[in-house]
This record gives C-alpha cells, sequence and structure tokens, in this order.
C-alpha cells in the first residue's frame, strides 16, 4: 500500500505542527529584542524647549534646595546667561556643546518670566518656551 | 607648585587675555599669549592649525575666545587655573572628524584634550592637566546607539548623559537599571567608566561593567576592541575578552586613543529590592563592620554597600556654621557633642538588597543577624522613614537619578573640592589605618574628614571629599598641602590612590613606581610619537 500523507492525518498535522513552531521560534531567535535606536537628544541644538533643559539640567540643584530656587525671582536674563557659562563657586558651567547660545537665551527669558516656583509644573505641562 | 595669588583664583583664564578672538585670524595671533602655546609651537603654526580645524569642524566649532573658554576653565580642584587653562576648542560631531582633527594635530604637534560630558567634578571637569591644549569636545555625539533588553547591554557615544539613558529606558518601560555616580544627574558613563568610576547598584565597579570599545588611535586608524574585530559580531557587549591581549585597559585613565563608542552593562531591574542601614558609635566598631560587609560580599549576599562617616551626610544638610564656626578642623568634641544631641550614630553602612521576595526575607535575616553580632545596629522598612540619607542612597541603589551629594559643596562654601580615594583592603585593620592617616592629615591642615569607604568585594574605594573655599588664596594653598600628603602618606602605608584629579597626576603616578612609568611611557611613544594626546594625564608624557 502506498501512504499518501492527507492534511486531515494525525502525523501530518504533527509534522506541520512543529515545522511551524521551530520556524517562528528561529524567527524570533533571528530577531533578539536588541534594539538599533540611533536615540540622540540632550544636547545643543537638540533640546525641544526650555522646560526640557531646566527639568534635565537645572532642577537636581535649583528644584530641590542645594542651590537656589531661579523660578519666580525675575532674575536678569543677562545674568543668568554669564552664570550659566562662567559658573560661580559650587555652580557648574555649561558649554556650548550642551546648550547653545539661542537656547541658553531661551531659558534665560523662560526662567525670567516664570510667575514662582510652584508654577514650575504648569510650565512643564505646557512645555512652553 | 607656584603660590596661588588671589589673581589666578578669581581671575583665572582671564589673566591671559579678555579679548574677543572670534575671528579673524590676526585677532588670534595677537591674543594668545605664547605661554599658552605648547612647547615648540609657533603662533603662526598654531593660526594654520586653526584654518585647517575650522575647516573640518566650520567656524563655529573651533573655540579660541577666552570668553568662550570659560566653561572647560572652570575647576574646583587646588590647583591654579593657569595650570590648566586650554588654549581652544573644538566641537566635533563624528569619528570621521576626529581623524581628520588628529592628523592636524599631528601635523603641527598641537595637544587635545578629549571629554566626553565634561563632568569630571572634583577631578578636574573639562580641563586638562597641562596648559596649552585644545579640548576635544564630544558631548554633542550623544547617541544610543543600542539598547538589547535581553542580555541587559547599550551601545553609546561619548556625549551620552546618564539622565539620557535613564529617561530612555523609563520612558520604554524597560526592565533595567543605570549604575551611576553622585554626579550622575550632569554625567555620563562612558567618562566615568574610562575614569574607573564608581555607582551604587550591582554593577557599581563600573570597569567591570562595559564590553567592548571603539578607538580613534592617534594615527586616526579605528580600533575595535574584543569581539568588535569580528564582523557584524552580535557578542560584542556581550563577551569582553575576544580573542588574544586584552587592550581595552590601555585606554583607561590613559592617553593612548580617543574612544568614540563603548558598549556597557546595565542591570536587569529584580524583582524586588530592601534598603538597609547599620549604625556604629565609633571607628573599632565600623572596622568590624567592614569585616563583615565583606563577607557578606564574598557570600554573594550584598552586592553594594557604602560605608560613610556620618559627617559625609549631614554635610550634604547643613551649612558647616550650624555645627561650628571657629578656626581649624570641626573639633571631635563639638562633633561627638553635635550627634549625641541628635541621637545619630558616628558611621553608618547602606546597601541594597536585590531579589524575589523570598530571597530579600532570607537575606535580611542573615545580614541583620551577622552585623548585630558584631555591634551594628540594624535597620530597615517602616525604622528607615524620615532618614533623608538613607532614602536618598536607596534613590540611587535602584536607579534613580539626584544630586543630593552636591549638598556637600555648600557645607563650606567658596567651590573646592578634590576627591581623594585611595583603594584599601576591605579589611578592619586597613580601613581604620587609611582612615586614621588620612583624618590625621585633614585635620591638621585644618580640613574636615567629610569621607567613607565603597565597598567592593576584596577592596574598598576610600573617597574622602577634601572640601575648602576656592576663592581664600591661602586656604587653597592648605588644601593643596594636605591633598599631596595625604597620596604620599597612604602610598606610604601601601594605599596607593585609585583615581585621581588633573592637578596631582604626576605625584600620584609617581607613587605607582618608575617601572610602570616607565612602560606607560613606551606605550605612549609607540602609539602617539608626537604627544598628541592629551598628555599628563595620569602622570604620561613621551
Amino acid at each position: 500500500m502506498i501512504y499518501k500523507p492527507t492534511f486531515s492525518h494525525p502525523n501530518f498535522i504533527l509534522f506541520l505542527t512543529a515545522t511551524v513552531t521551530i520556524l517562528l521560534s528561529l524567527f524570533f531567535v533571528q530577531r533578539s529584542l536588541a534594539e538599533k535606536v540611533d536615540y540622540q537628544s540632550y544636547s545643543a541644538g537638540q533640546w525641544k524647549n526650555s522646560a526640557q533643559i531646566y527639568r534635565s539640567l537645572c532642577i537636581y540643584c535649583h528644584g530641590t534646595g542645594i542651590g537656589p530656587a531661579i523660578l519666580g525671582r525675575h532674575y536678569s536674563p543677562q545674568a543668568l546667561m554669564i552664570l550659566v557659562r562662567n559658573g560661580i563657586n559650587t555652580m557648574p558651567t555649561f558649554r556650548q556643546t550642551e546648550i547653545n547660545n539661542k537656547e541658553l537665551e531661551d531659558l534665560a527669558n523662560w526662567v525670567e518670566q516664570t510667575v514662582s516656583p510652584s508654577s514650575a509644573e504648569d510650565l512643564f505641562q505646557k512645555g512652553s518656551k | 607648585m607656584s603660590s596661588f595669588t588671589r589673581r589666578e583664583f578669581i581671575i583665572g583664564a582671564a589673566a591671559v587675555g579678555t579679548t574677543a578672538l572670534l575671528s579673524p585670524m590676526n585677532v588670534v595671533a595677537k591674543a594668545i599669549a605664547p605661554a599658552m602655546l605648547p612647547k615648540g609651537l609657533t603662533k603662526g603654526n598654531f593660526i594654520k592649525a586653526c584654518i585647517a580645524y575650522r575647516k573640518i569642524l566650520g567656524s563655529e566649532n573651533v573655540l579660541v575666545d577666552v570668553s568662550a573658554l570659560a566653561p572647560y576653565s572652570k575647576i574646583m580642584i587646588p590647583s591654579p587655573n593657569v595650570q590648566h587653562q586650554p588654549m581652544g576648542a573644538l566641537m566635533v560631531y563624528s569619528v570621521e572628524q576626529i581623524q581628520k582633527v588628529l592628523a592636524v594635530c599631528n601635523k603641527y604637534k598641537i595637544p587635545v584634550w578629549p571629554i566626553s560630558t565634561g563632568r569630571n567634578i572634583g577631578y578636574g571637569s573639562a580641563a586638562p592637566a597641562t596648559p596649552g591644549q585644545l579640548v576635544l569636545d564630544m558631548r554633542n555625539m550623544n547617541k544610543i546607539l543600542e539598547i538589547d533588553p535581553e542580555l541587559c547591554t547599550a551601545m553609546i557615544e561619548p556625549g551620552v548623559t546618564y539622565r539620557q539613558l535613564v529617561d530612555y529606558i523609563n520612558e520604554r518601560k524597560l526592565n533595567l537599571w543605570v549604575s551611576f555616580p553622585s554626579s550622575g544627574g550632569l554625567s555620563g558613563p562612558m567618562g566615568n567608566i574610562l575614569d574607573r568610576g564608581v555607582g551604587y547598584n550591582r554593577n557599581c565597579e563600573h570597569f567591570s561593567n562595559f564590553s567592548g570599545l571603539e578607538v580613534v588611535l592617534p594615527d586616526g586608524e579605528i580600533l575595535r576592541t574584543g569581539l568588535g574585530g569580528v564582523k557584524d559580531s552580535p557578542a560584542w557587549q556581550a563577551y569582553r575578552w575576544g580573542f588574544g591581549p586584552w587592550v581595552d585597559g590601555l585606554f583607561s585613565q590613559s592617553n593612548y586613543g580617543v574612544v568614540t563608542k563603548m558598549g556597557i552593562w546595565l542591570m536587569q531591574k529584580p524583582p524586588g529590592n530592601q534598603a538597609f542601614t547599620v549604625a556604629w558609635d565609633d571607628v573599632a566598631t565600623m572596622a568590624k563592620g567592614v569585616d563583615v560587609a565583606r563577607q557578606l560580599r564574598l557570600d554573594n549576599i550584598i552586592e553594594n554597600g557604602v560605608v560613610g562617616n556620618t559627617l559625609y551626610g549631614t554635610a550634604q544638610q547643613v551649612h558647616r556654621s550650624e555645627i561650628y564656626q571657629g578656626s581649624g578642623a570641626i573639633p571631635e568634641n563639638v562633633l561627638a557633642q553635635y550627634f549625641s544631641d541628635r541621637k545619630m550614630p558616628r558611621w553608618g553602612f547602606v546597601a541594597c538588597l536585590y531579589g524575589t521576595p523570598e530571597q530579600l526575607e532570607i537575606n535580611s535575616k542573615i545580614v541583620k543577624d551577622r552585623f548585630e553580632a558584631a555591634g551594628g545596629k540594624f535597620r530597615t522598612g517602616k525604622d528607615l522613614e524620615g532618614d533623608k540619607n538613607a532614602a536618598h542612597m536607596e534613590r540611587v541603589m535602584t536607579g534613580t537619578l539626584d544630586l543630593t551629594e552636591f549638598g556637600l559643596y555648600n557645607f563650606r562654601g567658596g567651590g573646592g573640592s578634590a576627591w581623594f580615594a585611595p583603594a584599601v583592603p576591605a579589611r578592619a585593620a586597613d580601613v581604620t589605618k587609611s582612615y586614621t592617616i588620612t583624618s590625621e592629615i585633614f585635620h591638621k591642615h585644618g580640613f574636615d574628614y567629610v569621607g567613607g569607604f565603597l565597598m567592593g568585594v576584596r577592596h574598598t574605594e576610600h573617597v574622602v571629599d577634601l572640601l575648602f573655599d576656592r576663592t581664600n588664596p591661602e586656604e587653597s594653598q592648605r588644601a593643596h598641602d594636605c591633598f599631596k600628603e595625604a597620596i604620599a602618606a597612604n602610598a606610604a602605608a601601601g594605599y596607593g590612590v585609585y583615581r585621581t584629579n588633573t592637578g596631582f597626576m604626576d605625584q600620584a603616578a609617581e607613587t605607582y613606581g618608575p617601572a610602570q612609568r616607565a612602560f606607560n611611557k613606551r606605550i605612549k611613544k609607540a602609539l602617539d610619537p608626537n604627544g598628541i594626546i592629551a598628555p599628563g594625564k595620569s602622570g604620561i608624557y613621551i
């Protein structure tokens, strides 16, 4: 008798299931979870807005009491720009590769325009410049 | 070292001229003082080199303007600004640009000082070890190139910050934590790992947790270490050693090349974690506790930990004048009274257990029993509520960035900080000896002991922050003398510094003996015959 496999034959179904499983697993093994991301942000020319800069750089000190609060104090933008580039005592300096001159000017104006430290969250929500 | 003057500290870089030098080149010629140039480089050749750099990078990315160089010049260490004044900065965006820049450097014999994020705060920041170098600023090369959540690895460029990496991971809800140092809110992984920095979680020994480098050698050739030599190897970030000699260490704390890519290892977020503290009332019981902590690390029951003098935590939160207004170091009886009044111990240990609830329960019991048997006071869970230092340490041990420890810089004020960091065996007798030597020297020079021991397995990094008023020349000179003596005295006892700031690299290299210095020099001459990469780094010159 010549053996003719059919789709309903249990052995064939088992074979098909095994084959599909192996192929699928091979597919997933080949496609590891490693992600090629090319993710770039957080440096000069890449910041979304001043609020992001404040949250990523300034807040660690100026929002925690380590450095003086700067929001809502209406500091002169010119003075802030000089301080950011030159530092003072403990305050580190920030280079043009971290914040370019235009971003720094925007940040200084944004800080100067903030109403109060407590308004910062609103500004973050709005992501305003 | 020459004596400090107020002018050096306050004016610093401005001493070499305040003329704006953006362009044209004849202005550069007028403003560059001969003293700023490296030996053998003429003004004419420097101008020719600047023209070449501008062609490669664009004029806006070549800084020779003294005012634009201010952010590269600010340092906190007890060393005169003029000894670390760069003569310019080159802002690069790609490996190809670096190769071209190095070709120009070789042609004119101009040294460059590579920085990644430039946040080696308390170790020299972004400024070079010697004057007359161009800072090679790679902050804008800041791509996270790959993340593998299965193998817990990442491939990054030099300018990637810890904040960027942590945000990336959190936004995608990946099951990963990054180990970072106390400066993690501002700094980045590549520079910290290459300088053999230390962090707080399971991967706290940073130089043990990377795999694979891409390096631009001084002649412009690109070297990929380990399995980076095998075309498209998926194991480059998984297996560190490759085949044949393992050369990655040559590019750590050195000046043999410019590292442009690095594979780093991340910690898999555990199912649970439990912070705990141990308190001791004196040095003797603290030292016994170090023996316990070492044994727990050898048993792999704890995987991290910091032994801290209580003043280290307190100094992050109060101003020194709240404790003492007199001259010199805070007297022992004043400290004893201050902490006694507040029912605070004199020494503490903070660590974090990681694992399943079952593991945490059993390991917590083992840890408690062993520390208590050695005279420590164990606390965990609700007992830690309200403890600001414990809360900070728990955050950084569980992947949350903060800069709480920068509060140290307000303790004394004046912007002076230098991390003194000898490597010491994790053994009671040795931590006691290094502590005694160091604290006595600090006190003799009028400075407080603000430090502790970062627990490795068999060693500790004995880390002490020399805090001083950098606006005061006399105090800065004392800080310099103190640091110098502390290096010498610890080395005499066998405790060499594992890392130091740019003002003391020659001295630190001397303590490691002539054979190592000669060997380092031979490698330098072979790889970098023109001495264009970071002369003076770790005391290495051609």
